[in-house]
């Protein structure tokens, strides 16, 4: 006969559990409602989990997936901007960085990632943002600790220079490559 | 107003249907290719729009991991895990590029030519002898813009992924993005 009644071992299931539920809603930051002060608001992404790759890229630092909505694949099918013409109002890109690690479950040498490190998001609306050629920049940096986003800098040029490189390109670094 | 039907006008027009054509043949194999007594690339039709699971790199290849609505789920649900099945249906493409280093911007290496493509499909019955997935390897010849299987049967990849039995052969994990 064991010395702990089921009693008793039901309530501290229930504290840890109730320990745990506490945790995740303590966590779950609602990321749809941050906003970049002045800036391009996290919701205007909704769904981008779920969009179709674009590219990738990896640098020294950080392993990165570009995505982007239909609006824009249909636009990078269609051979935007390698023909010249830009993309149309609604395009929405996403660029999720992590940091990397060798895999060390792979029987290979494969870099795979590591943390989240930060979200980039770029959207085109040349009527509200004609000074930064059609598009609006934001990036929304993670805190694995805090499990929560949150927003760099502040308006919503904070790409446009370095982008001002792809001009020809209608400003987007990254092509849609065959797969 | 006449028509004038010039010899060089003639020339521009067998091109562009000689071009036409060679991007019609080109498109036919995706649809066709199968691996001799294992996966067709037709299992996977569709694999370009789907949800990325993650990235990797090794050595000059850069991928993406993308899966079928159903292995998506399953990340969803917490799987891969110590002991869990993958459930039937699931299914993933890794897209393997070369990489080279972007032009206007050195420090990043991106995706150049198609490499291959790898697939991955759960189906328990069908694939019993190799942990219930099957294997494909289709190589991309650039030059014919075709895609070449590897190999034969299913079981390409089961000795490799079999390094990962416990969590269901599945090497990948989704990362929070």
């Amino acid at each position: 006969m064991s010395l702990i009644s089921p009693k008793s071992i039901f309530a501290a299931s229930l504290v840890a559990s109730l320990a745990v539920l506490g945790g995740v809603s303590l966590a779950a930051q609602d990321k749809y409602t941050l906003k970049v002060p002045d800036g391009l608001s996290f919701s205007d992404f909704k769904g981008y989990e779920g969009w179709q790759v674009v590219s990738l890229a990896q640098t020294d630092q950080v392993l990165k997936a570009i995505v982007a909505n239909p609006t824009m694949i249909a636009a990078y099918r269609a051979g935007i901007p390698g023909n010249g013409k830009p993309f149309p109002d609604g395009s929405r890109i996403a660029k999720i960085q992590w940091t990397q690690k060798k895999s060390t479950e792979a029987p290979f040498v494969v870099n795979v990632p590591d943390k989240y490190q930060d979200i980039f998001f770029i959207e085109k609306d040349s009527k509200r943002f004609p000074k930064t050629s059609g598009w609006g920049y934001a990036r929304f940096v993670y805190a694995p600790a805090s499990d929560s986003f949150s927003p760099d800098g502040k308006g919503s040029d904070c790409g446009y220079a370095c982008h001002t490189k792809v001009a020809a390109k209608d400003y987007i670094f990254h092509p849609y490559q065959k797969r | 107003m006449t028509i004038r039907v010039t010899l060089q006008g003639v020339f521009i027009a067998a091109a562009s249907l000689a071009a036409l054509g060679g991007v019609a043949i080109a498109q036919q194999n995706k649809d066709t290719v199968a691996v001799p007594g294992g996966l067709a690339l037709s299992e996977f039709k569709g694999y370009e729009k789907w949800q990325v699971i993650a990235a990797s790199q090794s050595g000059n290849i850069i991928d993406v991991i993308v899966g079928n609505p159903e292995m998506i789920a399953a990340y969803e649900s917490g799987l891969p895990a110590e002991g869990k099945k993958i459930p039937d249906g699931a299914r993933m493409v890794k897209i393997h590029w070369n990489g080279k280093k972007h032009a206007d911007f050195p420090a990043a290496t991106i995706p150049d030519t198609l490499h291959d493509l790898d697939t991955m499909v759960k189906d328990s019955k069908r694939f019993a002898a190799t942990g219930g997935w099957g294997y494909g390897q289709f190589n991309y010849d650039a030059g014919s813009d075709s895609f070449k299987p590897l190999g034969t049967g299913p079981g390409c990849g089961f000795a490799c992924h079999t390094k990962a039995a416990s969590v269901d052969y599945v090497f990948t994990r989704y990362p929070k993005r």
